[in-house]
Formats: C-alpha cells, structure tokens, sequence
C-alpha cells in the first residue's frame, strides 16, 4: 500500500482498504455483467415484439430485415419459404443482396437448401465473406420452424464491417428468430386473410 | 431530485424498442421521436437532457437534426450521442464536425450506450 502523506496507514486499516477494494472490483464486475444481460435480453424482447407487433407479411418481413440489421449487424439478408412437403424452397425476399442470385435453390441443396433439408442451423462465428448471396458469405443460415417442421429458411450473410463475429447474444436472438419468424408471418396472412 | 430526461430519435420500431428497455431501467425518462424532424421539433418542446440521434431516418437525417440542433439556442448545448449502422470513420466524423458529443454502432450494445450516456449526464 502507498504511503499517503508520508503516513504509513496501520495493518488493519490497510487490510481493510485492500478488502474494500476488492469488494468494489467485484461489484463494478457483476454490475457489467447484470448489464450485458439486461442487453441481451433487452435485445430479445425487441425482437420478438415487433416481429409479432407486425399484422401483414410485408411489414413482418420489413421487421425482419430491421432486426438483422439492428439487432445481428448485417445488411443481407433472404428469406425463404418451404412448400407443404418441404421440398421446394422458394425466395420471399431479399435485402441488401439480388434475388436473382437465389433462382436456382433446391432442397438438400447449397447451404440454404441443406438447412431447409435437415432443419439443421449453420452459424459461422467469424461471420460471411466474399459475394453477397454466396454460401462463403453466409454467416448464419437458419431454419424457420413451425412446430417441430420447417416452414422456411433464414440467411443472414456479411456481417457489417464494425460488428467483428458473432457473441452469445446473437446465438440467442437466432433461436428467437428460428421460432418466431415463421409463426409471425403464417399469423400476419390469416389476419390478412380474415380482414378481408 | 428531478429525474433527467432523454430524447431517442430512430425510425426503427426495434431500435427504439432496445434503447427504450435499456433506458427505462434507469433512472430516467424517455421520450421518442420518429425522424428528424419530429426529433428537432420534440428537443425544442421537450428541453431534454440528452439526445440520442440515429443518423438514418426519413424526411431529415440524424446529421441534418443534430446541425439544427446546434443552431437552435434551447438546444445549443444539449449533449448528443449519434447512432450510426457503419462505424467508418467518415460518419463517425461527419458527427463530430456537426457538434455530437459521441456515438455508438448499431447493433447497441447496453452497457457501452449506458456508459456514454452517464457519462455525458455527468453521473
């Protein structure tokens, strides 16, 4: 311990100083962490708010690119949906990258078609590179379910610049995303539907 | 002790919907503008102690409010804080050249946006 003003403090007042200190590390610690959390789930409950806040597919799609931008960090994005049989994909839209690059897609497929295929995700920590819409771009690549089956697909390609990878609380807002996606917009056709 | 007062100007639902549930955990008040316009008009109402301005936003941007806002005697001094998508330095000084305080990247992270805006509260 520093002598303040030429005082050397006694033992205990010392002993006790360095607890308070230590005590005061740990508290600022966990406040950081209560934060982090308070973030994350902050994070979720705007996601899944304004995807079921949206009452027709346009808006729950415009939703969708919102929280892939605001809330992952990327630009491009594509969602597609699965037939009844779950063997044609087909693209609902795009954002930040040309639909033209998805004319082709088939189930069991390519990243995208492998995941509406086995339902399985595909997240790449450090993010997507190279062409927008190409499976090297891809960084996370999710099933959009319905239940227990897929009804569709998500891809979130290029991480935008400044985000760096992937963190716990993206990992988190992706199942968000995988469960909610899909019933939204399934609710937004029959609320559509029954309006008119 | 009168709590301070902070004005969030986005667009995006989402983003207002994040920055609100960070903001309201603490002790303050939140109010909220759409665009810039409405941002602008609302500081002027509203006398806020802190203004959190995305830079994209319909009818006027981020940058055009916050040049306003440094024109405008009620606001002149109020401490802003930009949020920007990209991080590249252009934006980011494009912001400062325009009288903001500081900024944060989307996505938001809490305790950095938490930080700045005790920071510029002088808590």
């Amino acid at each position: 311990m520093r002598a303040m003003d030429g005082i050397e403090p006694a033992d205990g007042v010392a002993d006790a100083l360095r607890e308070a200190l230590r005590e005061n590390e740990r508290l600022t610690d966990r406040s950081l962490a209560a934060e982090q959390q308070v973030g994350d789930l902050a994070t979720l409950y705007a996601a899944v708010n304004s995807l079921h806040g949206a009452t027709d597919p346009h808006a729950v799609v415009a939703t969708v690119c919102e929280i892939v931008a605001n809330l992952v960090g990327s630009e491009e994005m594509a969602l597609f949906e699965s037939d009844a049989r779950n063997e044609h994909i087909k693209l609902v839209a795009t954002c930040g990258v040309a639909a033209s690059r998805f004319d082709s897609l088939e189930v069991g497929t390519g990243v995208i078609g492998a995941v509406a295929e086995t339902g399985r995700p595909f997240v790449r920590q450090e993010g997507g590179t190279g062409d927008p819409g190409s499976d090297a771009s891809i960084t996370a690549c999710l099933p959009l379910r319905i239940g227990t089956s897929v009804a569709g697909v998500l891809a979130i390609f290029r991480l935008l610049p400044h985000k760096g990878t992937l963190e716990k609380g993206d990992r988190d807002l992706f199942e968000v995303l995988s469960a909610h996606v899909a019933p939204a917009l399934l609710f937004s056709r029959f609320y559509n539907g029954g309006q008119k | 002790m009168r709590r301070k007062k902070i004005l969030l100007a986005d667009d995006s639902r989402t983003a207002l919907m994040i920055e609100r549930a960070l903001l309201v955990g603490s002790p303050y008040d939140v109010i909220v503008a759409t665009d810039g316009y409405d941002a602008v008009q609302q500081a002027v109402e509203a006398s806020p102690d802190l203004i959190i301005l995305d830079v994209v936003m319909p009818n006027m941007d981020g940058f055009e409010a916050c040049r306003q806002l440094r024109r405008l005697d009620a606001t002149r001094d109020t401490p802003i804080i930009m949020v920007t998508t990209r991080g590249e330095p252009h934006n980011v000084e494009s912001g400062y050249e325009l009288g903001c305080n500081d900024y944060v990247t989307k996505p938001i992270n809490g305790p950095e946006l938490l930080s700045k805006v005790r920071n510029l509260l002088g808590e």
